[in-house]
């Protein structure tokens, strides 16, 4: 009997011990869900996000149609995706995670090869209309080539710009909307763009370019500049020489397509013979004010102009710059831990700039050519403060020359040393002037057209698609230009 | 609307779970259920939620139709009917474009191609709501007389879009009457999490692996490379749909039901016949049921009937020929084994396992490229075709760079779950840490896969294909 009851007791305890932990158990993932649930509710939810460089999915708003579509559900999940409690902790947390995931020799590791290397599943640019970009469920920017996405205007108001009288939103370069890259790789705390490249696009790219030779009078010269990227340039230990495809090769490919009335610009030879220097980001996927200045040396031999020493310069200096590799990799450490400054020079003349905003040319606004107060993951945005569809700069150099440059966010930094050798330079981005190019240049009395685009971007469908339907398309009202 | 997906496990599943044990009232949590699991689908299927109410309807009243008239032409009648209705809604949603076009192509017609976006599901129910009227017609289950139950049973969200397809005579007694209890919502919520994590942390890694390493072209890409990518696809379904199934059961147990398995670690038989019945498990069934066995089975002409089971198989997956090869490539697998490989391979243990797992692979290879030049060229470049090189760097880059990941992903494709749990049970004096071990190991699964799930905007989920 006694045996039996002390056999009992014990049993009834451990099964209520064990209740307990089962209770305990359940009762852990269900506070973690229900407060995470409620914070994700009750706390201020950002709007836009600073890293990836682009506005959050807002809660959409409600139609039938959308919702029969399914596209109304879509975007409350997206948005609430979006805007997730402790959004950035968690994706580095899960950054983290991605490392863990096995040995990093060297800090060596890439980054999603994006599918599709070819550059032929870009869709072309008719069928790109930006709400549907905006609605690509597309969080991560490592998993796609379209993935970071376009970011229209920073909703950043605390820097105040310097010079411009209108009040002025700094653009920030939105890291080459629908580029084709063939992947991220991080290396000695580096992040390379991979270059996947195209022999289709690479032709058609020739071939815009040529459109461009036969499309204005005798006195308007056309350059075209392809500039290589930093995987190209930089010297890897021979077991990843081939992880990139050569961008020299796709360079002289489409230079050997272009007709004589073209005239190529070799920015890859100065870039080259000063490769072991500063020209291209760590973190970012852009070049460094450097950089372009070595192209805008190329570009001023070609164009039979004096360029100025780069001593000449008054020089600032931006610190901590993390850029858009830094996002494209889910911000990964070794790139935190190597952060870019970012060197840019005064304006070296005179000039009144004016600057025009997406979707309207109607209305300019005066600017400046430098930004210097840009920061943060904006830092690029120095040059010219990022994508403008538009930026007129108009010096006091008197030569009779007036040129137009196009170009994707590559173009921004030699653009600010370029148009200081022209009497007035209209810079032109691929993606976002809505006017006609023939009517630009002759309309303005243009004698130069410079095509600079990076490597990538020459390969890429969507780029060279916009560049080809600036030649053709109309603006629907009259462009306002600034006359003094 | 997904499991896996932030909106769910932070939104959806705790109002769920709170208005449901909110009250014992057996009517109302039907009800909750019900109302949830109709939430559920219109969310992601606004306009054919309709279809999914007029299936349940039709075949609550086939199922009284048929009780009333059993053993008589009326309860024939009433299931022809039923399988008229269901097998055509389906043969109009899913498959009417592919048969137009084929037929386009072989007359040279111009038919206009009917385009239906495929609803969610609706493979899954129609099966479904199928065996039930079967299985009321042979006298196996009692039809349900309880409108608003035999609606809870078809549309409950837990198995509704993507599995296992749970038969009314499995769940029938629960449906009526079932107990939550502690130890199942214990059970489930672990259950769930697994799941969880089978498709967050590992089918949607290798799924990216996947996508990266098969698209675009080819015969572009090394020998290595493209087997990373096919077996990185193997990984991925595997984990995706037994991870749903997980998921579905432990969510399943914490409302009281208890579905039967649909997956019992697949890549470790020894045969294609093994395979297919540790492989979706509920559609194997349901074919031997209500297919196989109905047309003869083993007693005549076995391989004809084979050949049906294995064509229907392949073609319920997708209407497309990729499917419909894939499913015959296991049908003539099983035929030959029957004929004479099985005795073979019943007496080579490794080599066994080698043969399945080789032919499973080249399997996925159909299952996976609806277009057939692709799917050439990928048989190309893994055999050495296409003289793309053997290696490359990048591949290197990515193995190196993912070895624990990839380690975790093929050890847990064995059964070490159960074994780890046959361990514990069989040591009284491990019962308790194990069980206070799950603890933070459920804490840690949930942050885990929410982190993943913030940091990750690839979530599709596979199975919505079907």
């Amino acid at each position: 009997m006694k045996i039996d009851k002390h056999a009992y007791g014990e049993d009834y305890s451990k099964n209520r011990n064990e209740k307990i932990v089962k209770i305990a158990s359940v009762a852990v993932c269900l506070l973690l869900i229900f407060v995470i649930g409620i914070l994700a509710w009750v706390l201020p939810q950002p709007t836009y996000s600073e890293y990836e460089k682009r506005d959050l999915n807002q809660m959409p708003e409600f139609s039938l149609e959308s919702l029969f579509k399914g596209e109304y559900t879509l975007g409350i999940e997206l948005a609430y995706a979006d805007t997730f409690t402790f959004r950035e902790s968690f994706v580095k947390l899960q950054s983290w995670m991605e490392d863990m995931r096995g040995i990093h020799i060297d800090g060596a590791q890439i980054y999603g090869p994006v599918p599709g290397t070819t550059g032929d599943e870009i869709p072309p640019a008719s069928s790109e209309s930006s709400s549907e970009q905006e609605s690509e469920p597309s969080v991560n920017p490592s998993s796609g080539s379209e993935s970071i996405p376009e970011n229209p205007v920073s909703s950043e108001s605390s820097s105040v710009p310097e010079t411009s009288s209108e009040p002025e939103q700094p653009v920030v370069d939105d890291g080459e909307q629908g580029e084709t890259v063939a992947g991220i790789f991080v290396y000695k705390g580096i992040a390379f763009e991979l270059f996947g490249g195209s022999k289709s696009a690479a032709e058609y790219y020739a071939s815009v370019v040529n459109k461009y030779g036969d499309a204005f009078g005798s006195g308007v010269q056309v350059y075209n500049m392809v500039i290589p990227k930093h995987a190209e340039l930089y010297d890897f230990p021979r077991k990843y020489q081939n992880i990139s495809n050569s961008e020299k090769d796709s360079i002289d490919y489409i230079y050997s397509m272009l007709d004589s009335d073209v005239k190529t610009v070799d920015a890859y030879s100065v870039l080259a013979a000063h490769k072991d220097e500063y020209l291209y980001f760590n973190t970012d996927h852009h070049w460094t004010g450097l950089g372009a200045y070595y192209a805008y040396t190329a570009f001023m031999d070609a164009a039979g102009l004096s360029y100025y020493d780069y001593d000449y310069y008054t020089k600032h200096t931006i610190e901590g710059f993390l850029g858009t590799l830094y996002s494209g990799t889910n911000m990964a450490k070794a790139l935190e831990e190597n952060p870019d400054s970012v060197e840019w020079c005064e304006f070296p003349v005179a000039n009144k700039t004016y600057q025009y905003n997406k979707g309207d040319l109607q209305n300019y606004f005066s600017s400046s050519v430098m930004h210097g107060y840009a920061s943060g993951p904006y830092s690029y945005g120095v040059f010219l403060g990022g994508d403008y569809p538009l930026t007129i700069i108009k010096t006091n150099v008197n030569n009779g020359r007036k040129l137009v440059i196009i170009k994707e966010s590559y173009g921004n930094a030699p653009a600010t040393f370029i148009a200081a050798g022209f009497e007035e330079t209209y810079v032109v981005d691929e993606r976002y002037y809505d006017g006609n190019l023939v009517e630009l240049v002759e309309s303005r009395g243009i004698t130069d057209v410079l095509i600079i685009n990076n490597c990538a971007a020459a390969n890429t469908k969507f780029h060279i698609a916009n560049i080809e339907s600036l030649l053709t398309q109309s603006y629907s009202g009259a462009i306002a230009y600034p006359e003094d | 609307m997904v499991f896996a997906n932030l909106f769910f496990l932070y939104l959806f599943l705790p109002l769920n779970l709170i208005l449901y044990f909110s009250t014992k009232n057996r009517a109302f949590r039907n009800a909750v259920l019900i109302f949830f699991s109709l939430f559920f689908y219109a969310w992601g299927e606004p306009v054919w939620v309709t279809l999914l109410i007029f299936s349940a309807t039709i075949d609550y009243f086939h199922g009284r139709i048929i009780e009333k008239n059993f053993g008589k032409i009326g309860a024939k009648l009433a299931l022809i009917s039923s399988l008229v209705l269901n097998l055509g809604l389906l043969g109009i949603f899913k498959y009417s474009g592919f048969f137009v076009e084929n037929i386009n192509l072989l007359t040279g017609l111009e038919l206009p191609v009917p385009e239906f976006a495929l609803p969610i599901g609706i493979s899954f129910y129609t099966f479904q709501t199928l065996s039930y009227t079967i299985d009321v017609y042979r006298g196996k289950v009692e039809a349900q007389h309880n409108y608003m139950k035999f609606f809870m049973y078809v549309s409950l969200y837990t198995q509704l879009v993507a599995g296992p397809i749970v038969r009314y005579a499995d769940v029938a007694l629960e449906v009526n009457n079932r107990r939550e209890n502690l130890e199942d919502i214990w059970s489930g919520t672990a259950r769930f999490l697994v799941g969880l994590t089978k498709k967050v942390f590992i089918a949607n890694t290798a799924g990216q692996f996947a996508e990266t390493y098969l698209s675009g072209d080819l015969t572009a890409k090394s020998t290595a490379a493209v087997w990373f990518g096919v077996l990185m696809f193997s990984i991925q379904i595997y984990y995706d749909f037994s991870g749903y199934s997980d998921m579905a059961i432990g969510l399943g147990k914490i409302f009281g039901f208890h579905f039967l398995e649909n997956f019992n670690y697949p890549y470790i038989s020894r045969s294609a016949t093994e395979f297919w019945r540790r492989w979706h498990m509920s559609l194997g069934g349901f074919f031997r049921d209500y297919v196989y066995i109905p047309l003869g089975g083993n007693r005549k002409h076995q391989y004809l009937n084979l050949f049906i089971v294995w064509f229907l198989t392949g073609f319920w997956h997708g209407a497309s020929w990729n499917f419909i090869i894939w499913g015959l490539w296991f049908g003539a697998l099983i035929i030959i084994e029957k004929l004479f490989l099985l005795k073979w391979l019943k007496k080579l243990p490794v080599l066994s396992n080698i043969y399945l797992l080789f032919v499973a692979v080249l399997g996925w290879v159909m299952f996976y490229f609806e277009d057939m030049g692709q799917m050439f060229d990928c048989f190309a470049v893994m055999f050495g075709a296409k003289g793309t090189g053997f290696w490359d760097i990048s591949l290197e880059l990515t193995l190196i760079g993912n070895i624990f990941w990839i380690i975790l992903a093929v050890a847990f494709c064995c059964p070490i779950l159960p074994a780890a749990k046959k361990f514990v049970e069989n040591r009284p004096k491990l019962h308790m840490p194990a069980k206070v071990l799950m603890i933070p190991a459920n804490a840690v699964m949930l942050i885990m896969n929410t982190a993943l799930l913030v940091g990750m905007s690839y979530n599709p989920f596979l199975y919505y294909k079907f």
